[in-house]
């Protein structure tokens, strides 16, 4: 099965799911002896961290938008939301 | 696109192909906010408010990692509109394109556009954000072509690459999108 040093062949590294480093980040470290949180959840990074701005930022143009009385606001929003889904979408296989 | 960037008019064959994307999406969004405009205000805001709730939670568990796969066609344009020759090509695939629902559409902010251009109720602004979206995604192409022109090199795979982060874009947009609209109109 292992013909080659495992070190000589990065194909066959790839395949071993331990070396998946990029798959890594959203595990979760588990620690059954400690009371009190169990896991110790690492950082899921861009993901969340996204998640945060994009609410904040809502908050504080709703916020404006509210204020303001206008509807153009909303209509810059949709605007926005079709221009960066049809920049998105250019990524679609 | 790729097909037909051939040619020395080209560039002619891609004005085409970004005007009907254009077109399409003007034409469709004039035609929901017709339709939208039927409604009575109120009912309108009462469906944008649930609608925009909607869109938080979507772009929440998708930027949570837990992904749903939009209801959508999943294809693309059909291949052999290349044999209907580069102009009826171009038309045909800028239409469709632009109209953007009977092909893969990727991403829940999709349905932001006709849903918007519905609930606004206003032909106008119907067609400003549909047409926005025709002619963004058109002129992308166009931006790919040019840029593998320029670099000599094809970067469609670099382009494929980057949907983890358009997703991830997509998905805060959806979040920002949801949470003003709440505020502005659900509250």
């Amino acid at each position: 099965m292992w013909g080659t040093p495992l070190l000589e062949d990065p194909h066959r590294l790839q395949s071993l799911p331990v070396l998946r480093l990029g798959d890594q980040g959203r595990s979760s470290v588990h620690l059954p002896g400690l009371r009190g949180p169990r896991v110790l959840t690492t950082t899921r990074p861009r993901l969340l961290n996204a998640l945060l701005p994009a609410a904040g930022l809502g908050i504080l143009v709703g916020a404006l938008a509210r204020n303001s009385g206008e509807v153009g606001w909303i209509l810059a929003l949709l605007v926005c939301s079709a221009v960066v889904t049809a920049v998105a979408q250019q990524t679609l296989p | 696109m790729h097909r037909n960037q051939a040619g020395r008019s080209w560039k002619s064959k891609a004005a085409v192909y970004a005007l009907a994307s254009g077109l399409a999406g003007l034409a469709a969004g004039a035609a929901l906010g017709i339709l939208g405009g039927a409604l009575p205000l109120y009912v309108r805001l009462a469906v944008g408010s649930i609608l925009a709730i909607a869109a938080v939670a979507l772009g929440t568990f998708e930027l949570l990692g837990r992904r749903m796969q939009p209801l959508q066609f999943d294809c693309e344009t059909p291949q052999r509109w290349v044999d209907k020759g580069p102009w009826s090509w171009a038309t045909i695939n800028g239409l469709t394109l632009g109209f953007g629902a009977t092909s893969r559409i990727g991403f829940w902010l999709w349905y932001a556009i006709p849903l918007g251009a519905f609930l606004i109720g206003n032909p106008v602004a119907g067609a400003v954000i549909y047409g926005a979206y025709g002619l963004t995604r058109a002129l992308g192409a166009v931006a790919i072509i040019l840029a593998m022109m320029r670099l000599d090199e094809d970067i469609s795979d670099r382009v494929i690459d980057g949907y983890d982060t358009a997703r991830i874009l997509a998905a805060g947009q959806l979040v920002f999108l949801g949470v003003a609209t709440v505020i502005v109109v659900g509250l």
